[in-house]
């Protein structure tokens, strides 16, 4: 049983499991809130099963020993695809929803450029993530302009927000600078420090999702009480 | 390299959390700001309102005067020259006897008429022996062959503001006017009761009843009913309708006898 594949990639590298296990959570939080989510949170959740489907194939190629790198790659269209329905249904302004479509088009544009099946596609992880710091400033703006939420606080998509930009800001420049920081792996162990950073703001990032679905359900009552 | 990567994404981290904490800061202030703006819309409409209640009770105690004083007197003094007339005429005339009493009657029935109003105008029992008095007369006056309209109160009722008896006596008087007016009622119950810190005043009628929401829904009905909500918007009260097709009618005003926010002076006459 331990000498399985799978259990034993695991028990050799404990932590690189580290944000699939909140992910896990996180999506734990989510099914259990499932009713309560708006139609945004609804993407959100939808972009952390597939993170996890490409989670569990990776593990499983990482298992038998094959090149799974190309899967990250995937991942970051995954999730700036389901980013961006998210907050074209979230931000309601006409002008906003171009923005929000420029930048899912860059993206897309620097995705097909840049895609490689062998190595991990720094710019567009970048990229990703520029798009990702622009969407949560625009909701920002957005929020400051309209003046609708009652309780910032207990707004889901605040936190998500929040959430984005400080993964975003974390991991920007790794990713950027994939050359010097994931590129070589052999040489004084600056790879293990930076996939460790990484691992941490991809944690964090499923733990603020799987926190903005359980606020979800407070601000679903609240909102019930005051339109009763 | 290495250096500058470490020091930039420090500086994009503090810059975010920068971000959110602005952001959320920022946003709660304006809420709060909002908040107090609407809370203070809120009690300048109520000003208003009180207001325009207030000039509708002096305008009804003007003319209540005028009918009063002018008219009445114009009218005494013409029953005065009357009576004369018709000692003229008795003499010369007398066939035309008849026309004189004919028009003195008419004359005191205008005269009675006159006073009915212009008393109606102005509640001054409610001012003078207060709100149980003016509700039993007001029953009293309603009630004919057809109505019976029963007033029934606690024993003690403690002594309200002024603004709030007056309030709920325009209220009673408007729900007795429409039981009668539309429910084709034969009884009618007026309930008064003290309540811990406020008072609950009901209007029950056995009529015909009447779908609330259809009335409200068209903007030219109502208005009587929509009087109720607003009177009762300046002092803070509550008005339940309890009606239905086809049964009898129950409303109730609830009313708090606390000191309110807006004051509005009844002056005695
Ligand atoms: N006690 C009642 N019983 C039956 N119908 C009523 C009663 N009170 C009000 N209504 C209905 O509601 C309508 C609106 O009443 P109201 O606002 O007082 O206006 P108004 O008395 O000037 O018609 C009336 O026309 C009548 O059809
Ligand atoms: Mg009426």
């Amino acid at each position: 049983m331990l000498d399985h594949p799978y259990i034993s990639l695991i028990l050799k590298y404990p932590d690189s499991f580290l944000p699939d296990l909140f992910l896990l959570l996180a999506i734990g939080a989510g099914l259990v809130n499932y009713s309560f989510l708006d139609r945004p949170s609804r993407w959100l959740f939808r972009m952390l099963v597939l993170s996890l489907v490409i989670s569990l194939i990776q593990l499983h190629d990482a298992a038998y020993r094959q090149n799974n790198t190309y899967l990250h790659n995937l991942n970051s269209l995954v999730e700036m695809g389901c980013f961006a329905a998210a907050y074209r249904i979230e931000l309601k302004a006409r002008s906003n929803q171009v923005i929000v479509f420029t930048g899912l088009g860059i993206y897309l544009l620097v995705f097909l450029n840049d895609f490689s099946w062998t190595r991990i596609a720094g710019v567009t992880l970048g990229v990703e993530r520029i798009v990702m710091i622009v969407y949560a400033l625009l909701y920002f703006h957005y929020i400051l302009a309209r003046m609708q939420v009652q309780n910032l606080l207990i707004h889901s998509m605040f936190w998500v927000s929040a959430g984005a930009i400080v993964h975003a800001a974390g991991t920007l420049f790794v990713f950027l600078f994939v050359k010097v920081t994931l590129g070589d792996l052999s040489s004084n162990g600056s790879y293990a420090l930076y996939i460790t950073i990484v691992r941490t703001f991809s944690a964090f990032f499923y733990i603020i999702l799987g926190f903005s679905f359980c606020i979800r359900r407070r601000e679903f009552r609240l909102a019930e009480r005051f339109t009763v | 390299m290495k250096l500058y990567i470490a020091v930039g994404t420090a500086v994009l981290l503090v810059m975010a959390i920068f971000i959110i904490v602005f952001v959320a800061y920022y946003q709660q202030k304006q809420i709060r700001q909002q908040l107090i703006l609407k809370e203070w819309q809120e009690k300048y409409r109520k000003g208003l309102l009180a207001a325009t209640l207030q000039a509708q009770e002096h305008e009804r105690r003007r003319i209540a005067q005028d009918l009063h004083d002018e008219i009445g007197t114009m009218l005494s003094v013409t029953k005065l020259s009357l009576n004369q007339l018709g000692r003229t005429v008795e003499h010369n005339d007398p066939g035309s006897t008849v026309l004189v009493q004919k028009t003195r009657s008419l004359l005191d029935e205008t005269i009675a008429n006159v006073r009915r109003i212009s008393r109606d105008l102005v509640p001054t029992t409610l001012e003078r022996f207060g709100l149980v008095s003016a509700l039993e007369e007001l029953a009293e006056k309603a009630s004919n062959g057809e109505v019976h309209v029963e007033l029934s109160c606690s024993d003690k009722m403690p002594t309200l503001l002024p603004q709030l008896d007056l309030t709920l006596f325009r209220i009673a008087q408007e729900l007795i006017n429409n039981a009668i007016k539309h429910a084709n009622a034969e009884n009618i119950i007026i309930d008064l009761h003290c309540q811990p810190n406020g008072v609950l005043l009901s209007v029950i009628d056995d009529g015909r009843g009447f779908d609330l929401d259809e009335i409200l829904k068209d903007k030219k009905r109502g208005l009587g009913l929509r009087n109720i909500e607003s009177r009762l918007n300046v002092i803070d009260g509550h008005v339940t309708f309890d009606v239905e097709e086809g049964r009898g009618s129950r409303i109730h005003i609830q009313v708090k006898n606390l000191k309110p926010e807006v004051e509005v002076e009844v002056e005695a006459v």
